[in-house]
């Protein structure tokens, strides 16, 4: 579960709806884009948010049925850090399976997410990027 | 963006070399896809896929480069990757696909 602890002050939320169809996921990469460049990232962490963002749109079309319903997408936009949640209120219903089907997806997104879980039963990905995770670290 | 793709045949050395223009995500691989079975299909040169203006790859695009080696073999020529983005290389050395293409840098 993604708690927020004491202190860490939440600076923006940015809600983006989108049609679940294949044609709007370029939307998401554009929108996380600016999202990340507004807020500090740099371009490699921009373009790992990019890749994140995009498999796990990849992943929701491919496991669940579209039924007209959309894909939500919620930034959270912190001091020294972006947590995002993906919700696809389409239907259909989301197990381990999906996952284990959308091996390459799954493994490119835990690779670059700091965090990353899946809440199977609401239909739900959330995944935490650091801000400039190595310049904070040295 | 959507894709374009630039087919060239490289006469001299026998080999189709085929340039993707902008993004290979779920919506455009399967464009991508088709034009490049079509290649295979109707020769016997070998394919050199330029990833030079190629700016995103998504894991559907890395699934058809993997059923496009598939069918190179089964047709016993050869697929090679050049000039691929530092963002594109990140995503075949995250899911080890670096180790089974074959890619100039």
């Amino acid at each position: 579960m993604f708690l927020i602890l004491k202190g860490e002050q939440m600076k923006d939320k940015i809600k983006l709806v989108i049609p679940k169809k294949s044609e709007y996921v370029s939307v998401v990469r554009l929108t996380t884009s600016s999202i990340s460049n507004l807020n500090g990232f740099n371009i490699e962490d921009i373009e790992d948010l990019k890749v994140i963002l995009s498999e796990i749109c990849v992943f929701f079309i491919n496991s669940i049925d579209y039924d007209d319903k959309c894909i939500e997408i919620e930034y959270c936009i912190f001091e020294d850090k972006l947590e995002t949640t993906v919700i696809d209120t389409n239907v259909g219903k989301l197990s381990q399976d999906n996952k284990d089907n959308s091996k390459l997806s799954m493994l490119i997104i835990e690779s670059l997410a700091d965090k990353f879980e899946i809440d199977y039963l609401n239909k739900k990905i959330m995944f935490t990027k650091f801000i400039n995770k190595k310049l904070r670290s040295k | 963006m959507s894709l374009n793709i630039n087919i060239q045949k490289i006469e001299e050395l026998e080999y189709y070399e085929i340039t993707p223009i902008g993004e290979i995500d779920i919506y455009t691989s399967p464009e991508f896809k088709n034009a490049v079975l079509k290649i295979i299909e109707e020769n016997k040169e070998n394919i050199v896929i330029n990833g030079e203006k190629l700016d995103y790859m998504d894991s559907t695009g890395l699934g058809v480069l993997m059923s496009l080696l598939k069918k190179t073999k089964e047709k016993n020529i050869e697929i090679t990757l050049k000039n691929l983005k530092p963002n594109i290389y990140k995503l075949f050395d995250i899911t080890g696909l670096n180790n089974v293409f074959n890619i100039e840098r």
